[in-house]
């Protein structure tokens, strides 16, 4: 398969501090790969990077052949990247149809309602929301409506910060098959993920990232089953497990 | 004490002008606070560079409202651009402080350089309608006071337009709603920016140049105004715009009522010990949301 993303040395963070260190990553399209790493790894300092939304001070970001990392993060947004970011990102005094009319801002006028309605079909659960204001949505139908809003560009490469952070657990399955249908249709899936475990089995590729860099990448069935990642990330404690 | 209804109906008619043109003045302060996360101390003198203009085009348009009007608004357009790109665009993320010492700068550039330029004598002008009017009753309404009362509903049903209706408009509240989720849709912060401060100048230029030919023009007929507009967008919650609109209404109407019946001095307190009432029982304003910004 060919790959989507290339991230080459790529060295990030904010003001006169990196925070992500010298990190390289070769992303294939189509696929999803989870981030996983312990908190203040730098794992949405990351994924700002690769949206243009912190500062980078030194390597190369490679998508789909073209060189990105000069580029504002709506030039980013115009060649195929978006990010959903960490915590609660929408219009919250917008109702949720305003939402979507927010989503379309970098579309032509004349595509705006073909691209919600088509964005609707792969949320569903949205429909009978769009006159609610988004803040009194619930926390699920939030980070619902967040993808959606950023899938309606249709991008190619979708960045999904901790998108199961403080949902159900239903909902949390509910959000990485949502990863994988949108991976199924072409779209290259990155997700940072506290819930490694959920996030792992709908996977493809895992990427370890601890104090900035990349300690760790591989297959997501054979990160799963590595004794340190179930140690340090998967909640396990290795002397119960042979009691 | 029977209230001679003529009487209260010149004063509300007197109070609903004055109000509208502190609701313009108020809208632009909780426009630039919104998108922009600045208070601009500057906000009293773009009204009074506004004021100059007309106070200078009319004359030399022969006294013709609408083309000196036309001038004013377009310079106020320009006056919104270089605050902008001069200053504003120059303030980075979280430079609160910062932006205060900038625009009081701003402000007092404006203020004595305006008064060493024309003195600090006020102007007086006249327009082609002199003091001619409407009456309503037995009451006699100018034509520059219809006309500035005018010409404010049509900005504001404009301003409702574009903040509703088009992308332009709903990208500046998108940004001063959450900045992070509008960078997420891929609007340009900065354009929005400036876009902002346009609208808000003109806002003001248009009040300025709407009071012209009915108050007297000065440099410092800013800054009376100015603190009252704090007051105002306070009322009405930061960065509430329809608050800031609904609140700069109402205190000219209260200010006229009081005006008319108590001693002059209380109407120009009025508003503050509103303030501090609305500060005191509904610390987020009448229109504010309890809970601030997440984004
Ligand atoms: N906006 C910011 N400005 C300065 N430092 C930040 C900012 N955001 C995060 N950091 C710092 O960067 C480090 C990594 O944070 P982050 O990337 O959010 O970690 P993670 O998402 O892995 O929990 C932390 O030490 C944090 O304090
Ligand atoms: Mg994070």
């Amino acid at each position: 398969m060919a790959c989507a993303l290339d991230i080459r040395a790529l060295t990030a963070g904010y003001g006169d501090l990196p925070v992500v260190h010298d990190f390289s990553a070769a992303i294939e399209a189509g696929t999803v790969t989870t981030l996983i790493g312990g908190n203040g790894a730098g794992k949405s300092t990351l994924m700002r990077a690769l949206f243009g939304t912190c500062r980078l001070f030194a390597g190369e970001i490679i998508f789909l052949g073209v060189p990105i990392e000069r580029m504002h993060p709506w030039e980013r947004l115009a060649h195929g990247i978006g990010l959903v970011p960490q915590g609660r990102c929408n219009f919250a005094s917008m109702r949720v149809a305003e939402n979507f009319k927010m989503a379309c801002y970098s579309l032509q006028r004349a595509d705006h309602d073909r691209a919600i309605a088509r964005t609707l079909q792969l949320f569903p659960a949205l429909k009978p929301k769009m006159s609610v204001m988004a803040g009194n949505l619930s926390g699920g139908e939030q980070q619902m409506l967040e993808m959606a809003m950023v899938m309606v560009p249709s991008p190619k490469l979708l960045l999904l910060d901790e998108p199961s952070l403080g949902l159900s657990p239903k909902m949390q399955q509910d959000v990485f098959s949502m990863a994988r249908q949108v991976a199924s249709i072409g779209v290259t899936v990155l997700m940072v993920e506290q819930n490694a475990h959920g996030a792992l089995l709908a996977s493809d590729t895992a990427i370890v990232l601890e104090l900035g860099r990349n300690v760790l990448a591989g297959p997501a069935n054979a990160v799963i089953r590595d004794p340190r990642i179930r140690l340090a990330y998967l909640g396990e404690r290795s002397t119960e497990r042979l009691s | 004490m029977p209230v001679d209804a003529t009487y209260l109906l010149q004063l509300t008619l007197n109070g609903l002008m004055l109000g509208l043109i502190y609701a313009l003045i108020a809208a632009g302060l909780a426009l630039v606070f919104g998108v922009l996360e600045i208070i601009n101390f500057a906000h009293g003198e773009l009204l009074m560079v506004g004021a100059y203009v007309m106070a200078f085009a009319l004359p030399a348009l022969g006294g013709q409202y609408i083309p000196a009007m036309a001038v004013a608004l377009l310079a106020s357009a320009l006056l919104g651009f270089v605050l902008y790109h001069g200053f504003l665009a120059r303030l980075r993320d979280k430079d609160f402080e910062r932006s205060i010492l900038v625009t009081m700068g701003i402000s007092m550039v404006l203020l004595y350089g305006c008064q060493y330029l024309f003195s600090a004598t006020p102007k007086m002008v006249n327009t082609e309608f002199g003091f001619a009017g409407i009456a309503v009753g037995s009451i006699k309404i100018t034509w520059t006071r219809v006309i500035a009362a005018g010409l404010a509903i049509m900005a504001f049903a404009f301003l409702w337009f574009i903040l509703f209706r088009t992308q332009f408009g709903r990208a500046m509240r998108a940004v001063s709603i959450n900045r992070e989720a509008a960078l997420m849709v891929g609007v340009r912060p900065q354009s929005v920016a400036r876009n902002a401060v346009v609208i808000a100048t003109v806002l003001c230029g248009l009040a300025g140049a709407a009071l012209a030919p009915i108050h007297l023009v000065q440099p410092i007929m800013g800054q009376f105004l100015l603190f009252k507009a704090f007051a105002l967008i306070i009322i009405g919650g930061l960065g509430s715009m329809s608050g800031a609109i609904f609140a700069g209404l109402a205190l000219g109407i209260l200010e006229s009522w009081i005006g008319g019946f108590f001693d002059i001095i209380w109407q120009e307190v009025a508003g503050f010990i509103v303030m501090m009432a609305v500060l005191l029982v509904r610390p987020q304003g009448l229109f504010g949301q309890a809970a601030v910004r997440t984004g």
